[in-house]
């Protein structure tokens, strides 16, 4: 595992198994003149990737890029599930619905509230999303005539 | 002089509301340090979906033009670049504005952004005429090393790993030949009904630019940002104008470095900036007071990166290979209104092209005069939170996504295609060749499956496809850039361990 410890033997890693898996769905069970392109670019990608392998076996990582954090996960992970849960529900809850709830969700989540203002902040942050959606549904339901689904709510 | 034939097609009451309305909305998006000009123009591409041609690619190419003007506002009031392209204006025109000079900073940005604007727009008009008749001599062989050669490009030099580029743009094509195979119809890698119809060039440009976007967003709200927006200050606007016109070398060093890096497929505004402002500060008299707040650096820069956008657009409109990351978004824009690169643009689609190419003048002047209008007011723009531009690019996101073609399929596509983006953007891949795989990829294959069947009644595949002088000069080039881009890197590289 301590080989895995930098962005660039990782970002290697990573390339390697796109590689494999892109190899197999073009090759394993698949018609040879259907999948002819698919399988000329497979084949370049695994070259590349093998390349990319090779030159990171031989290089050392620094201190600095051993320890570098490549994705803050503590900050990320909030929004990343209100986000997945949002394109997830959408269909079902409805398109402005779950687009206003998404808003209030990562500008709640993410805003710096003390316990003095939150009452205040909470009110502006549904004020602009709100008015977030409104314009939205100004221009897309009204303008352009995209008629969202609408779920259980709207 | 075809393009005077049709001027007057701009000054319609519906174009210039465009024309007007696009170089705002391009001045403030530019101006949000969590927007780029790339991520901006195709989150634009869905709504320039229900409109006419022209009108649609006026709107576009008005926000390319003022988006990478308005990055200059950010650049100089808070030293964050709106878009890459502003790095070199950040670098003295903050100085500016910390001695209390932002006002004139910004002055001299929009009034160097014109006058590099207007100069690359007039080498579109004179380029992609005879360029485009060029294009002409094109078979299938030259249009495949033609997609080939675009995709090469834009990883390396676009790029600051040659193997993760080619292996983005390669990523890119294997993307695009999800669906049907274009000669024999069945389905490729159809693993799910979402995927019936293939990726929709639109929802990867959102989902490949704008999500990344949306997560690095988030990702960085927890930071305290201890920078503080610069008051703009008191200045002559009359006097800044004269000042900067009167700054000949600058401007004419800045408007040559953006037209000749312009019309290199790939390079992008960054470059044009930077070099600009090396040249101009190696043929200072005062090289020293770069970095300082000399007004010359900003000048150079904001002149170059302008300059560059009527330059990209001459091997897009004619080759298909785009002259800059946003120039490729322009041209899923084009795709998407059935307008393909090439002699047909200037031929059967001359109104529309022209109209086109004549809005992006009248859109200099309106970035000249609104842009010097709002930097006087334009301290507000910085204090809007990351976390709710994120919630709004992402809102903005999903429904530009689903009003392509009201299908909920495309946004799923656009939203794994973004999370996959913004994880190998942290292993250092880039969105920029993938999305030219995508657009150029059915180009490759269409191209490669009619040269494979005409050269199996002649020289066979490997004589039809490396015969002629065009198709060598464009393995040539496609050899020249990665060799290039290998090159520069290992030298970098060294450099970087010997100063280690």
């Amino acid at each position: 595992m301590n080989w895995l410890n930098s962005r660039e033997r990782l970002s290697a890693v990573w390339a390697g198994l796109a590689a494999v898996l892109l190899l197999i769905s073009s090759f394993f069970n698949t018609d040879a003149e259907v999948y002819l392109f698919p399988r000329i670019a497979a084949v370049c990608i695994a070259v590349l990737a093998a390349v990319l392998v090779y030159s990171n076996i031989s290089l050392t990582p620094t201190d600095d890029q051993r320890n570098e954090r490549i994705i803050d996960w503590s900050s990320l992970l909030p929004g990343l599930i209100a986000g997945v849960i949002y394109i997830l529900c959408i269909e079902y809850v409805g398109f402005y619905a779950s687009s206003f709830l998404a808003f209030c969700a990562i500008t709640m989540l993410y805003g710096k509230r003390s316990t003095f203002d939150a009452k205040a902040l909470f009110y502006k942050e549904v004020s602009v999303a709100t008015v977030f959606m409104i314009v939205l549904y100004i221009l897309f339901w009204k303008l352009l005539h995209v008629r969202t689904p609408t779920g259980f709510l709207f | 002089m075809e393009f005077l034939q049709y001027f007057g097609n701009v000054f319609s009451v519906y174009h210039m509301a465009l024309l007007i309305g696009g170089t705002f909305a391009g001045l403030i998006l530019g101006a949000l340090p969590g927007l780029s000009p790339t991520m901006a123009v195709a989150l634009m591409i869905p709504f320039t979906f229900h409109m006419e041609p022209a009108a649609g690619l006026i709107l576009l190419g008005a926000m390319y033009t003022s988006t990478v003007a308005g990055g200059a506002i950010s650049a100089i009031l808070v030293n964050v670049p709106g878009a890459p392209a502003n790095i070199a204006t950040a670098m003295d025109g903050h100085q500016l504005a910390a001695k209390g000079r932002a006002a004139e900073a910004l002055h001299y940005c929009f009034t160097s952004s014109f006058v590099g604007g207007v100069l690359g727009i007039l080498v579109l008009i004179l380029f992609t005429p005879p360029l485009a008749k060029l294009a002409l001599e094109f078979g299938p062989a030259e249009l495949f090393w033609i997609a080939i050669l675009g995709i090469t490009v834009i990883g390396t030099i676009g790029s600051k790993s040659v193997v993760k580029g080619l292996l983005s743009g390669l990523f890119g094509i294997s993307l695009s030949t999800i669906g049907a195979n274009p000669m024999l119809g069945e389905d490729r890698f159809v693993y799910s009904d979402h995927l019936e119809s293939g990726i929709h060039v639109v929802a990867a440009l959102i989902g490949l630019f704008a999500i990344p976007q949306v997560l690095s967003l988030i990702e960085q709200a927890h930071k305290d940002k201890t920078s503080s927006v610069y008051a703009l200050g008191e200045s002559k606007l009359v006097k800044s104008v004269v000042y900067n016109l009167g700054r000949v070398k600058a401007l004419t060093i800045g408007s040559i470095v953006g037209i000749v890096v312009g019309i290199i497929p790939g390079a992008g505004g960054q470059i044009a900036g930077l070099v600009a402002y090396d040249q101009v500060k190696k043929l200072s008299k005062y090289p020293s007071k770069f970095g300082e707040g000399e007004p010359d650096g900003v000048i150079a820069a904001e002149s170059a990166n302008n300059g560059m956008v009527g330059p990209s657009l001459v091997p897009l409109l004619t080759l298909s290979i785009p002259g800059s990351p946003t120039a490729a978004v322009l041209l899923g824009g084009l795709l998407i209104h059935g307008l393909f690169p090439g002699p047909d643009l200037f031929t059967v689609h001359a109104e529309t092209t022209w109209t086109f190419i004549n809005s992006l003048i009248v859109a200099q002047f309106f970035m000249l005069i609104i842009g010097l209008l709002l930097s006087q007011h334009s301290g507000w723009i910085m204090k809007v939170p990351d976390h709710f531009m994120a919630a709004a690019i992402l809102i903005l996101a999903v429904f530009g996504t689903y009003s392509i073609q009201t299908s909920y399929s495309d946004v799923l596509i656009m939203s794994c295609l973004g999370l996959i983006m913004f994880f190998a953007s942290k292993f250092g891949f880039s969105a920029a060749p993938v999305v030219l795989g995508i657009i150029l990829g059915p180009i490759a294959e269409d191209s490669f499956l009619q040269g494979s069947l005409i050269a199996g009644s002649r020289d066979g595949l490997l004589g039809y496809f490396t015969e002629g002088p065009i198709n060598i000069v464009l393995i040539l080039l496609c050899i020249v850039s990665i060799g290039y881009s290998a090159y520069s890197g290992a030298k970098m590289r060294k450099q970087e361990g010997e100063v280690a």
